[in-house]
């Protein structure tokens, strides 16, 4: 009996003052703190106008059906996932590749984590982590006003970091039809052995 | 009293498998609990992935993945140190036991998805949030079972070896009575 109640004080004990610990860092970590009233899978609401894009050379980029965001496909089930145009590696590398880019009218937009974002991106993209966006949204803002493009990119195969930037861009204005969301992302990137810029951002 | 219990109550007697013990279950919680509070956006997504918590209100998520990995490493380095040992090894067993099945469960769903294209169980293969990246399923619920297995030493055992909590016990050994005067 004796066993039993030191245990559950001694458990107790240990669960009250994890909990403390855990909130108080949580409270203190700055960029690493998680916003416990932020839903950090919020539902993406687009609104966009457009339909006709194209690249630097005036190839077509795939865009999806613009009329109603997340509405029933032909088969009539509702897509999980919002809609944003899509671009691919070799379109990615013309708009990298085009001028516009070195003047800021084309814009690239990492949606990754530090860690990932220091050991490797494309050369002159600006971060924005999706979870972490209280710290990057202004620059992001700044860099994204007036662009005609914005392509957004993350790890590439099932990662929704760059999914959930796109929604968020959205929300700070920059308009759908200037969105673009690099599926493969930094995958396909490196495996393309395209030039890669590493550290932090300038 | 049959000779294998006193043989177990000799060994035990020792302290050396309590040690060995808290220093094997300890070591791990703290260094898979060390990997999440790096990234807990990670561990968040990760925790979400296993579909077994509500999404909604989002607070909920949000203080798991805030608080579970320190409230680990507390309950690891509590172990390690010798101090509260029974709690944290009941609650280390505790986490032990809820993760187990939660493991086996998202294991299976990905098992049983004909788009992942397994065969056997055992080659199941995801990243579990559990600090360690991508480990297979059944590799996993070996090391599960070690660590359950061997935190029931610290939990039972009467021994309080290199123990810190010996320290501030009050049950100091007495001085030895002084010599009668002649």
């Amino acid at each position: 009996m004796n066993w039993l109640k030191t245990t559950c004080i001694e458990t107790a004990i240990l669960l009250a003052a994890g909990v403390a610990l855990g909130f108080g860092m949580n409270a203190i970590r700055g960029r690493d703190s998680i916003d416990l009233n932020r839903d950090y899978k919020p539902e993406i609401r687009i609104t966009h106008t457009t339909t006709t894009q194209s690249t630097a050379n005036g190839e077509a980029i795939s865009a999806a059906n613009p009329a109603e965001p997340n509405e029933p496909t032909e088969a009539g089930v509702a897509e999980d996932e919002p809609r944003f145009q899509s671009v691919d590696l070799e379109q990615v590398k013309e708009i990298w590749e085009d001028p516009k880019f070195g003047y800021g009218v084309y814009v690239f937009v990492d949606a990754r984590a530090d860690g990932p974002y220091e050991s490797g991106h494309i050369p002159g993209a600006v971060q924005c982590d999706f979870y972490r966006i209280q710290e990057d949204i202004d620059l992001v803002v700044s860099k994204t006003a007036g662009a005609e493009k914005v392509v957004v990119y993350c790890q590439g195969g099932d990662c929704e970091d760059s999914l959930l930037t796109c929604g968020e861009l959205i929300n700070v204005g920059v308009p759908w039809e200037n969105i673009y969301l690099f599926k493969a992302g930094w995958d396909a990137w490196e495996d393309s052995e395209l030039p890669v810029e590493t550290g932090e951002e300038e | 009293m049959p000779r294998f219990v006193q043989m177990v109550k000799a060994v035990d007697g020792t302290g050396v498998p309590q040690l060995l013990a808290r220093l094997f279950v300890g070591g791990m919680f703290a260094y898979l609990a060390y990997n999440k509070i790096v990234d807990p956006f990670e561990f968040l997504k990760l925790t979400r992935e296993y579909q077994i918590f509500p999404e909604h209100p989002p607070q909920f998520l949000n203080i798991i993945a805030a608080v579970v990995p320190w409230l680990e490493i507390l309950t690891a380095t509590a172990l390690i140190l010798g101090v509260f040992m029974r709690g944290a090894a009941a609650m280390i067993f505790g986490m032990l036991m809820f993760f187990a099945p939660v493991l086996l469960i998202r294991a299976w769903s990905i098992y049983t998805d004909p788009a992942a294209g397994i065969t056997s169980f055992c080659d199941v293969r995801f990243d579990c949030g559990c600090g360690t990246g991508e480990v297979y399923i059944c590799s996993k619920m070996l090391e599960n079972t070690a660590m359950q297995l061997a935190v029931l030493i610290p939990l039972f055992t009467r021994s309080r070896l290199l123990c810190l909590s010996q320290l501030f016990s009050k049950r100091r050994p007495q001085p030895a009575p002084a010599p009668a005067q002649a």
